[in-house]
Formats: structure tokens, C-alpha cells, sequence
């Protein structure tokens, strides 16, 4: 038996490295300019990706883009950070801002105004916050590459059950109020479910009318009377009005409340629709997030860069080729079929999007918010300015001194429920609290700005 | 030509020395060994020196990155983390691996599907199983403990998302994970006992609980020393499963662990001349506890 | 064994065993179950019956709402036509409940068969090098005499104790100023030896009674011949043993294959896995479906390797 199985394992090894060896010679073809692209894109969109990496090589003979994968973010990190220190870097890379400030730092990059003539031109067709992402030092040292936003994920049926309309809230007024009717009518059903993470908070901050960061990049700004009250906004939707969940430092997993039906609403990526869609059982729709004081809208990803280290051919072909990812008919396709925001602001006229937008039609809403939208300050502080912030985000949520103030606030509620004092306390004890976890976070963060 | 010299023959051959042969026997692995791991771990010596981003230049702070350390309140709370997870896992861990050890000997059948049993978990990958262990400490009413625990009018805990109960959820995991390892190891030494000597206790009219103390557990003294200091040195660096249970350090940072703090600082804070001071510091602390061991097992034991 | 101490003892195996290999039947049972069903929440075990039908282009699931004689009703289930009633015939509507498909599915969303030769050549080549070269050290440790030799030991168990991230990249850094990097050699060399193994074989050979050396040395053995002739036969169970940690570890080592390979043309089989694994969401069914099929190889060859434990060691014949 021994010996039947070494034959089949021999056999197997044999075959297997005869395809190894027919996909080492694909990438050795004579005359074609051959570029390395790092990434991190896998399951089904790297599928998407590595089928416009296909129609691209096809429709541009010479060139020969060979993507490599590398897994997850953190990753693609180490090894961009150990090939800068071996200087065997690839061609083109995806990457994210803060990691980009670093290489620019180092002189890393080759900046694309090279091969741009008119920058102000070319500038117009992109949405300003996503275009000045890229720009560091007055150059263009990286272009978009995999933008997404967050938005607001919504159970028709179950707005249309509760009486409410099925147009989605917009204000944290009637987000409150629709997930208060959902819940009256539904007793075990909830209006909101989410995860308490980093990027809600400082969407629901900047709607509040706060801000990150200071503009002069020198001082924490998020610790601010306006966090303390977006954060205790949404403590209340769970401890106040018992009409959300959240599920702190659990990853996708909140997700399969909305998913089962028994939350209305839930914040998430707008990447996360091709993940989830296929499991909606009931009719759904996707909006822009709520608005308060404020619109704000945190736009994620990656860009993409292009290192120095690349000889002039390679440059050009490289060149050609994140100019044809990003011409607007292929962003309307990288956009339909990933959920990725398409960068160029034509892709909404584009064939191939009108149809995406019939399919979905909460999308163009969300799309033309992209001019409200913000980003995280580009420096690798704020790495851990959101690790620190994850940590009082969560200690908020699962704080003991905070759930007791609730319960205090109910009980004397109970007992004495004319008296305006009582919330008032509750605001002031809760935002207290709540203030110096941000408070911790910040200075935790300041240490490092200077 | 060396002249053999014990022995009443004189034998001419070609022997080599006992130093001349030791060369030659290590030489393959201490090469390997020189430029892959000594060679880089002074490397990283020199580098906790310096402060270096890996991107730009590095430069020469001197003690600055152990005195920074020394100071930073994250420092001491993973190498407390660390502590608590050694002291707690280590005992267990191998009390429990001898116990199922011993009982996993010859004697019964099915003894290859009990084995294979006890053993899967060390070979199954963590990203895979995690999602199961996710699922059993769900900190809501569904999740498999609380859902146990409700039968006995108990409330639903928070496991992971509890600084109390997070770190000891964590160790279960990881005993559960590592029991296999220490179990082969165990099993190994236990089979090749021979089994004279029990019968000739048995003989004499020793119980099983005697056999056990006066012959297996001495005979298996070099093993479980082995195993105690392995073990400690594995769970002073444990992060890798940790991290995938906890990504984010646990709630209140109650599961970062020493080696997760220097990861976070090497390759999400680009601060790499830190981490190998970081890293350093662990190998200290390591170094003595060996050390501590090993005098306390020689006075404990025979060598 | 007296019968009433077998029974006890299998119940108590039993018992554990199940504890132990729980989260792997999850695992597989999972892997069989539709995408819908792997996120459930609270989860169930066992996948329920599913039925399907052809509805355009692609297989839809649906819910049954009528079984008439020849034609039954049914709602498409979730996607993009969720909520269509369809009737179709009852011959064309399949039952399905373990989903064995998505095996095949996630073997061929990568390249597995070469992932699988790649992690099965790098863990090959490590063991048997890890045991020669191990061997020998471990010999020269235990029954040598030579200068330095405590502080050379204590030099090795010091490399055990700094941890691997910050040696991470400076191996990266000699593997590329060698060319190494996305080679087999960059798989392959850096493993060839391990302090580990060479400290576990030097405290097992370290217990063999010294008579049998004497007795070797008299007869005029070089020590190559008392390895290989006395040592090496008489510990095929710590040979095994370490041969089956090195593989183990070889076939599931994913920072390192991740970091010094780049191209899928030498990627193992733990980074295959990581391509369903990713930030914005996991396949479930398939990550699992691919989990097990890479483990396989590790129980058969564990399955195989305790083998030798049960067998047992011939008594070696000496009085301690």
C-alpha cells in the first residue's frame, strides 16, 4: 500500500511541477516589458482584478503586468517594508497613505506628475478629497487605487412591515426615530446593529462636527466635547433606547444580525455588499451614511505607487497601465463588480454604470456624497492614533461605570419620570466618562506627534 | 596516524580526536544555524541601538530605546500579560499532557484513533479553528459556554471581550492546542521504558500509584525538564495564535502579550530599532527564568 | 488490564477525545455546508436539506412552498431574483444536503496542486535534513568531550529565546543579497537545521546507558560507526518523533513561505489559504473545504508515525 501511494504522490509531484514550470515560463516572454504589481486583494475581488490584469495584457502586447498577491494588509506591509531594505522592490505597488508618507519620507517613489502634462486637467475628472490624497509635496506620488466608503445598509421589508417608509433615514434624528418604530413594532427585532469600530466613530465625530486632527497636523482633536457626544450617541441607541447591538471587537460578526434579519440597519463597507448580497434573504437597499451637524463620510483604501527603482521602460509601461485602471469605463466596471467607489467622476456616465445603478440604485446617492467624504490624516501615527482610539472606543462600550449610569438613569426614571434633571445628569456623567477614555487615547498619541 | 590508547591492543588506525570528530559533527547545523539565526540576532542587537524606520536611515540613540522602554506603561503590561500566561499555562499544560500520556500507553484498543484525537488540534491550523473557539466564547446568550452555562440559571459572560475572563479563555485555547505536542513528547520517553522493571514491581508488590512515583516519574525527570524549559521558552514569545483570537490586544489590552506589543511597534509603528530592544529585554528575562530553572531542578533532582 | 479499568479508561478517552476534535468536525462540517449556512447564527452542525434548481445562468437555491405530482413550487431563496416563484418540474429540482462541490471549488480557486507539491517538497527536504544534521550535533553534545562545548549549547538555546520577529528581516535581507528570494532555497536552507531538534535528540541519546559506549569504543567503533550502528537503531522512536514536529511545522509555517516567496509559482499551501481569508470578509465554506484537504496529509502522516510508538521498541536488553 506504502508503494501505491509513493507512485501517486510521485506522480502527483511530477505533474504538478511540469504546471509550475508552465506558469514560471508564461511570465518569461521575450520583447514584453514585465511589471511586478504587489497587492492584497484576494477571494472575489481578486478575481475581478486579476481578469482586468488579463484583459489588460491581452489588449497591450508588450507589456506584461504579473500581479502578486500577498494575502492580507498586514502582509503586504512586512514585505514592502523588508524589500525597501533589500532594495528588491517591485514595480508598482498598492498601498496606503500613511505607508506612502514613509516611502516618500525615503525617497521611495517616483512621483506620476512624470508622465502628466497638464496635472489641473487631469485633476478635474477625479473627486478633490480622493485626488489631494495622493498629492504630497505638492507631486502626485501615488494615484487611487481601491477606494470604498462606508454606508448604510437597510432592510426594506422591515422599514415597510413597521410602517415606515422605505427610503432610508438621513439625519441621526430620524436614524433614531426609525430604529425606535422598528423595534416597538417588532419586540425582538433592533433598529441598528454595529461593531463600535474605529472608522464609525469618526464618521459619526465629523457629522457632530468634530474633527481628527489638527489642520497644522500638530494636535489631537477627537477627544473634543463633539466625540464625547457622537460616542454617547450611539451608547444611547443600546442603553437609553434598547434599540441596537453591538458587537465590540468581534470583526464581521455583527454583520449576521443584519444578515438574519434581526437588526434593520447596519454600517459597512460598501465592499461588503459582494460579500453579503447573495445571503439577503429579504429586498435590501444600500444609502449614504446619516447626516448631523454636519455630512461626513470616511473614503478607505488603497492607492497605488510607483517605485524609483524601475527602469524608464518599466515606468512607462506602468504608467500605461494605472492610466487604463483608471480611465472611466474601467473604474465602472472595477466599481460594479467590487463595490470599490469609482474614482473618476465620468464613471457615472459610463454604459456600464448606468446598469450597475439600476441594480442598485441607493448607489449614485452614495457616489455623489463622495464630495463630502474625508480622510484619515496621512502619517503613520495614525496607526496607532486608531489603535489607541479602538481601545476607548471599546472600553466605553463595555465600561461597568457606564452601564450603571444607565441603569441608575432608568431606575430613577421609574420613580420620578418628570424630572429633567435626571437626563441631564446621565449626558454629563456618560460624556464624562466617555471623555476620558478619549482623553487617554489622545495623549497615548500626542506622545508621538512630537 | 594516531595510536588507539585505551585498551591493552595498540591498534594503528586513523581515529580522530573526540575534538576533531565534534567539528565535523556540528558542522552542518552550526552553519545553518550561524547565518540564519546567530548572525541576524546580533544583527538585531546592534539594531536596538538605533532608532530606524526601516525606510529611512537609521540612526545611533545609545540606551534610549531600553530606557524609553522601561518607561512605557504598555511595556509592563504585556510582560504582566506574559507572566500571568506562563505561570498559569505551563503547569497545566504539562500536568494535564502527562496525565492523558500516560493513560494514551499500550493496553487498550483504538489507542491510534485516541492518539490521532488528542493530537489534531496541535496540526490544525489556528486561522481554521479559531472561528469554532469564536463561536464558543460568543459573549451573547448563543455562544456554546453561555449557552451551557444557562442551564445552570448562570448569566451569560463576556470570555473575550471581558479584561477578567479574556486572558484565561485565551490560555484553555492554547493548552487545548498544545497538549498533542507535549503528549508525543511524553508518550515518547514513556514507551521506551522498559517494562521489567514494572514487573518486578509488581512483583514485589507495588501498586500502580507506586510504579508511578517510584519508577515513571523519575524515569521521565530529563523529559519534563526538557519539556519545562521548551515550554517556557515557547510560551514567554506566544503571539501568533493570540492575535487571531484577539487581534486587537484583547479588551484593555488584557491579552497583549510581550511579543505582541514588539509586533505592533516593529510593523504597524515602523518603530524597528525599539522592537529589537523590546525583543532583547524578552531574551533577558527568558535567560534567567532558564537558568532559574535549571539550578532549581538540580537541586531537586539527580542529574 | 483488569476490565473494569478498560472500560473507565475508554470512557475517559472518549470523552476527551471528543473534546479534543470538536472544533474539527466543525470544521468539516462547515466545509459542506451552502455560504448562507456557514454564518448562521446561532450555527448549527449538521447542514440542513437544501434544494435547488437551474434558473438562468446559475444554479439558484429555493424554498419549497408546494410538491405537487409533477410540478412543484418554490421561491428563489436570496441574490438577485430573491422573492421569484418558479414551478418547475419535480424531476429538475435537486436535493442536496452535504455539499461536497465546494471541495472542488476551492481547489481550483488557486493553483492547490502546486501549493501542495511546493509545501510537500520544502517539508521533505527539511526533515530529512533536520534529522542528519541534527543527529550529528546532538551526538557530538551528548557523548563528545570537546572546548567550548557548554558555552557553544547555551549559545543555541539563546537563539531560541529572541524572538523570530526582529530576525525576520535581516534573513530577508542575506536571502535577497543572495538571489534566494521566491526559490526553493529560500524555502528550504534556513530550516535545515533546528536548535530544537537538536536539544530534544541530545536529551534523548543523553539517556543511553554510557556501558554501550564503552563497550563500542573497546571494540574500536569511530564514533560515526557507534552513531549510526547503536545510537541511531536504537532510537527510531525520538527519530520519528522529531521527523514528524519537522514536518508538522514545515507544512504549516505561513509568515516565513509568505515573506521570501512572491510568485504563486512557489507558494505553499498556508498562504494558498490566506486568498479566503481577506479584509473585507471570509469564505467560509471554502476556507474550510481547503483547511481539511491540507490537513490530511498531516494526520496520515502522524497516523503513520504513532504507529511506531505502538509497535513499541524492542527491549534494548541492558539493566539501568
Amino acid at each position: 500500500m506504502i508503494i501505491v501511494g509513493g507512485v501517486a504522490f510521485i506522480f502527483g509531484f511530477f505533474q504538478a511541477a511540469k504546471r509550475g514550470d508552465k506558469i514560471n515560463k508564461e511570465n518569461a516572454q521575450k520583447n514584453q516589458t514585465k511589471i511586478i504589481f504587489w497587492h492584497a486583494m484576494g477571494g472575489p475581488l481578486g478575481k475581478v482584478l486579476d481578469e482586468m490584469i488579463d484583459e489588460f495584457n491581452q489588449t497591450h502586447p508588450d507589456i506584461y503586468i504579473v500581479p502578486q498577491s500577498m494575502g492580507n494588509y498586514n502582509a503586504l506591509s512586512q514585505k514592502l517594508l523588508a524589500s525597501a531594505i533589500a532594495k528588491n522592490q517591485p514595480v508598482l505597488a498598492q498601498a496606503y497613505e500613511a505607508w506612502i508618507a514613509k516611502f516618500v519620507k525615503g525617497d521611495l517613489l517616483l512621483p506620476f506628475n512624470k508622465f502628466i502634462t497638464n496635472v489641473e486637467d487631469f485633476k478635474k475628472d477625479f473627486y478633490p478629497v480622493i485626488f489631494e490624497d495622493n498629492v504630497y509635496k505638492g507631486k502626485l506620488y501615488s494615484l487611487p487605487f481601491n477606494k470604498s466608503t462606508p454606508i448604510l445598509y437597510y432592510n426594506k421589508e422591515l422599514f415597510k412591515k413597521s410602517g415606515l417608509s422605505t427610503s432610508p433615514p438621513q439625519t441621526w434624528d430620524d436614524f433614531l426615530m426609525y430604529s425606535k418604530t422598528i423595534n416597538k413594532k417588532n419586540s425582538n427585532k433592533l433598529g441598528y446593529v454595529g461593531a463600535g469600530t474605529v472608522s464609525d466613530f469618526e464618521c459619526f465625530l465629523v457629522q457632530n462636527g468634530g474633527k481628527l486632527l489638527s489642520d497644522d497636523g500638530k494636535t489631537i482633536l477627537f477627544n473634543s466635547k463633539e466625540g464625547a457626544e457622537a460616542l454617547q450617541f450611539l451608547l444611547d441607541m443600546k442603553y437609553l433606547h434598547h434599540v441596537a447591538d453591538y458587537y465590540i471587537g468581534a470583526g464581521f460578526q455583527f454583520q449576521t444580525d443584519f444578515i438574519t434579519g434581526r437588526a434593520s440597519m447596519m454600517i459597512g463597507s460598501s465592499v461588503s455588499r459582494i460579500y453579503i448580497e447573495k445571503n439577503l434573504m429579504f429586498n435590501w437597499g444600500m444609502a449614504p451614511l446619516l447626516r448631523g451637524k454636519n455630512k461626513g463620510v470616511l473614503i478607505y483604501g488603497t492607492n497605488i505607487v510607483l517605485f524609483k527603482n524601475a527602469t524608464d521602460k518599466q515606468q512607462r509601461a506602468a504608467w500605461e497601465f494605472v492610466q487604463w485602471f483608471l480611465s472611466p469605463k474601467n473604474q465602472a466596471k472595477w466599481a460594479a463588480q467590487t463595490g470599490y467607489l469609482p474614482a473618476r467622476i465620468s464613471s457615472l456616465k459610463t454604459k456600464e454604470f448606468q446598469k450597475t445603478i439600476k441594480n442598485y440604485p441607493g448607489l449614485k446617492k452614495i457616489i455623489m456624497g463622495l464630495k463630502d467624504g474625508f480622510v484619515d490624516p496621512r502619517t503613520a501615527v495614525w496607526f496607532i492614533a486608531r489603535q489607541n482610539l479602538e481601545q476607548a472606543i471599546n472600553n466605553a462600550f463595555l465600561s461597568d461605570k457606564i452601564i450603571s449610569a444607565y441603569k441608575n438613569y432608568n431606575s430613577s426614571l421609574a420613580s420620578d419620570p418628570k424630572n429633567p434633571k435626571l437626563k441631564k445628569q446621565l449626558n454629563t456623567r456618560v460624556q464624562s466618562i466617555i471623555k476620558e477614555e478619549l482623553d487617554k487615547a489622545a495623549k497615548k498619541t500626542q506622545k508621538w506627534l512630537e | 596516524m594516531r595510536t588507539f590508547r585505551r585498551g591493552e591492543k595498540r591498534i594503528h588506525k586513523d581515529y580522530l580526536s573526540d575534538t576533531e570528530t565534534a567539528f565535523l559533527f556540528l558542522l552542518p547545523a552550526f552553519l545553518i544555524i550561524f547565518v540564519f539565526q546567530i548572525f541576524p540576532m546580533f544583527y538585531a542587537l546592534k539594531l536596538s541601538f538605533f532608532r530606524w524606520d526601516m525606510i529611512t536611515p537609521k540612526h545611533f540613540v545609545g540606551f534610549k530605546n531600553y530606557l524609553n522602554l522601561f518607561s512605557e506603561k504598555e511595556f509592563w503590561q504585556s510582560l504582566g500579560n506574559t507572566f500571568y500566561y506562563v505561570i498559569v499555562s505551563i503547569p497545566f499544560g504539562l500536568g494535564l499532557s502527562l496525565f492523558f500520556a500516560i493513560l494514551l500507553q499500550k493496553g487498550i484498543r483504538m489507542l491510534s484513533f485516541y492518539r490521532t484525537a488528542f493530537f489534531l488540534p496541535y496540526i490544525t491550523s489556528m486561522a481554521a479553528i479559531a472561528i469554532v473557539w469564536l463561536w464558543i466564547f460568543n459573549p451573547n446568550k448563543y455562544g456554546l459556554l453561555n449557552y451551557i452555562l444557562n442551564f445552570f440559571h448562570i448569566e451569560p459572560q463576556k470570555w473575550l471581550q471581558s479584561p477578567i475572563l479574556a486572558m484565561p479563555a485565551v490560555i484553555v485555547v492554547l493548552i487545548w492546542k498544545n497538549l498533542g505536542f507535549n503528549i508525543i513528547i511524553f508518550l515518547t520517553r514513556l514507551e521506551n521504558i522498559n517494562s521489567s522493571f514494572y514487573e518486578s514491581a509488581e512483583i514485589d508488590g507495588a501498586n500502580k500509584w507506586q510504579q508511578f512515583w517510584k519508577i515513571t516519574f523519575p524515569l521521565l525527570t530529563p523529559t519534563t525538564a526538557f519539556l519545562l524549559t521548551m515550554s517556557t521558552i515557547f510560551a514567554f514569545q506566544v503571539f501568533a495564535s493570540i492575535y487571531v483570537l484577539t487581534p486587537s490586544g484583547g479588551p484593555k489590552n488584557a491579552t497583549t502579550t510581550i511579543i505582541f506589543y514588539l509586533y505592533k511597534n516593529a510593523y504597524q509603528q515602523f518603530r524597528m530599532g525599539y522592537a529589537s530592544a523590546i525583543a532583547y529585554v524578552t531574551f533577558f528575562i527568558i535567560l534567567i527564568i532558564s537558568l532559574i530553572q535549571k539550578k532549581l531542578m538540580k537541586t531537586n533532582y539527580e542529574e | 488490564m483488569k476490565m473494569i479499568w478498560k472500560i473507565l479508561l475508554h470512557l475517559v478517552l472518549a470523552v476527551f477525545s471528543f473534546i479534543m476534535i470538536m472544533p474539527f468536525v466543525w470544521m468539516i462540517l462547515t466545509s459542506l455546508k451552502s455560504p448562507a449556512e456557514s454564518i448562521e447564527f446561532p450555527p448549527k452542525w449538521i447542514p440542513a436539506a437544501k434544494y435547488y434548481v437551474s434558473y438562468g445562468n446559475s444554479t439558484e437555491e429555493i424554498i419549497i412552498k408546494e410538491k405537487g405530482n409533477d410540478k412543484w413550487k418554490g421561491i428563489i431563496k436570496a441574490g438577485r431574483n430573491r422573492g421569484k416563484v418558479l414551478t418547475i418540474k419535480k424531476e429538475e429540482v435537486h436535493k442536496k444536503q452535504f455539499l461536497w462541490e465546494n471541495y472542488l471549488k476551492a481547489w481550483k480557486s488557486a493553483p492547490f496542486g502546486l501549493y501542495f507539491f511546493n509545501s510537500f517538497f520544502t517539508a521533505v527536504v527539511t526533515t530529512v535534513a533536520q534529522l542528519l544534521t541534527s543527529a550529528l550535533a546532538a551526538y557530538a553534545f551528548a557523548k563528545l568531550d570537546f572546548p567550548f562545548k557548554n558555552i557553544l549549547f547555551v549559545i543555541l538555546l539563546a537563539t531560541l529565546m529572541v524572538p523570530k520577529q526582529v530576525i525576520l528581516i535581516p534573513n530577508y535581507v542575506i536571502l535577497a543579497k543572495l538571489g534566494w528570494i521566491d526559490t526553493y532555497k529560500a524555502l528550504t536552507v534556513p530550516w535545515l537545521a533546528s536548535v530544537f531538534s537538536i536539544y530534544f535528540m541530545r536529551q534523548y541519546f543523553e539517556s543511553i546507558p554510557k556501558d554501550l559506549f564503552s563497550a563500542a569504543k573497546i571494540d574500536g567503533c569511530t564514533h560515526w560507526q557507534t552513531l549510526t550502528q547503536i545510537v541511531i537503531p536504537l532510537s527510531t522512536s525520538v527519530f520519528v518523533t522529531t521527523g514528524l514536529f519537522t514536518f508538522i511545522a514545515s507544512w504549516n509555517s505561513l509568515l516565513w513561505p509568505l515573506i521570501v516567496t512572491n510568485s504563486p509559482a512557489m507558494r505553499t499551501l498556508q498562504v494558498g489559504l490566506t486568498v479566503f481569508n481577506q479584509e473585507s470578509g471570509t469564505n467560509w465554506t471554502q476556507l474550510m473545504a481547503a483547511s481539511t484537504f491540507s490537513l490530511a496529509p498531516l494526520i496520515i502522516v502522524f497516523f503513520l508515525a504513532q504507529k511506531t510508538f505502538i509497535e513499541g521498541i524492542a527491549a534494548s536488553g541492558l539493566k539501568e
